[in-house]
């Protein structure tokens, strides 16, 4: 399984991204729109979560970019807003169970990649 | 959902409430790193438990981040409390640059979101004043420019004394329009203006706010 992390918050995506390669998930990171924009015409990914509040341009307008270059990837949101504005827009989307608040737990999250990973 | 009438206190909750959901924002993200962190650090550890070598670099980096992350959640707090403490006393006195620098600190994170940057320069100037109704004017003020402004423009704000005013200039280095005049000010900023006096006077790439040193 390929996964692309976005978060502008740099700390935080590289951990994750560094917990997930020891789980066998390949794993990248980005932490802003032009980078991810930029790494999905290089590689493939299965999946791509995605932070909510990303600078420039939000969460919800990058996953419809991703989509329109990639249309098989799937997409989580990560979110530390927790509004229920982004909760109907970002479950509009990709569903509710696709919408994560941080902070996530690993398992958590890992049942969620895997579970979407099969649909 | 129906607006709440408009007056001087009912814009300071508003902007109680703008703050709130900005500091719990960066606040989830503190708690996110340190979770993640400590997540790593209980997995190399099983990993040194099945017999891999532990890594002592991998180690440092991430205590400290985690240690850099307290600080972190430490300053927001800090500034949230001391504005919450404004509300302490209704005329408080207050360093005019000190006071528009917290709500700098406040509004940073909107401020990120479109790389505009913010800066204010030391100053001796004290006002004495409704101190909540000047800050929450001040934060609604900023939240306005930084929504105004395109992204990566830069905003200089000077403080200095003018006949028993203070006199606070803001000011974009390429001209730039700071305000919407059609929607700035709004009501909540106008019933904010009449309580602390203040004047402002908008031109091209400055806005220059007049409020008394010391309300009477």
């Amino acid at each position: 399984m390929r996964v692309l992390l976005v978060d502008d918050e740099e700390e935080l995506v590289s951990t994750l991204a560094e917990r997930l390669t020891m789980r066998g998930i390949i794993a990248s990171w980005v932490t802003g729109y032009r980078a991810a924009l930029d790494i999905v015409e290089k590689e493939s990914f299965d999946i791509a979560l995605l932070d909510v509040r990303l600078p420039e341009m939000n969460g919800l307008e990058l996953k419809r970019l991703l989509a329109a270059r990639c249309p098989d990837m799937k997409f989580i949101f990560l979110t530390g807003h927790g509004s229920e504005e982004d909760f109907k827009a970002c479950s509009a989307e990709s569903g509710k169970d696709y919408y994560l608040i941080k902070p996530v737990q690993i398992e958590v999250l890992l049942a969620k990649l895997n579970e979407i990973s099969q649909q | 959902m129906e607006k709440i009438q408009t007056n001087p206190d009912a814009a300071c909750v508003q902007v109680f409430g703008k703050i709130s959901a900005s500091l719990s924002h960066d606040l989830k993200n503190v708690l996110a790193i340190i979770n993640e962190s400590a997540g790593l650090l209980d997995d190399l550890a099983l990993r040194a438990a099945k017999g891999h070598e532990l890594p002592l670099d991998r180690l440092t980096v991430t205590t400290g981040r985690i240690l850099k992350q307290v600080q972190r959640g430490d300053a927001f707090l800090k500034n949230m409390n001391r504005f919450a403490h404004t509300t302490d006393t209704p005329v408080l006195q207050g360093n005019v640059a000190e006071t528009i620098s917290l709500m700098i600190d406040l509004a940073a994170r909107q401020a990120a979101m479109k790389e505009i940057t913010l800066t204010t320069a030391a100053a001796a100037e004290m006002i004495t004043t409704f101190l909540i109704y000047f800050e929450a004017f001040i934060y609604l003020l900023l939240r306005h420019i930084i929504e105004t402004l395109p992204a990566r423009e830069t905003v200089d704000i000077s403080v200095k004394s003018e006949q028993g005013m203070i006199c606070i200039r803001l000011e974009n280095t390429r001209g730039l329009a700071l305000t919407h005049e059609k929607v700035f000010p709004g009501e909540e900023e106008k019933a904010l203006m009449a309580q602390i006096k203040a004047e402002m006077t908008i031109t091209p790439g400055a806005l220059i706010l007049r409020v008394p040193a010391t309300l009477e």
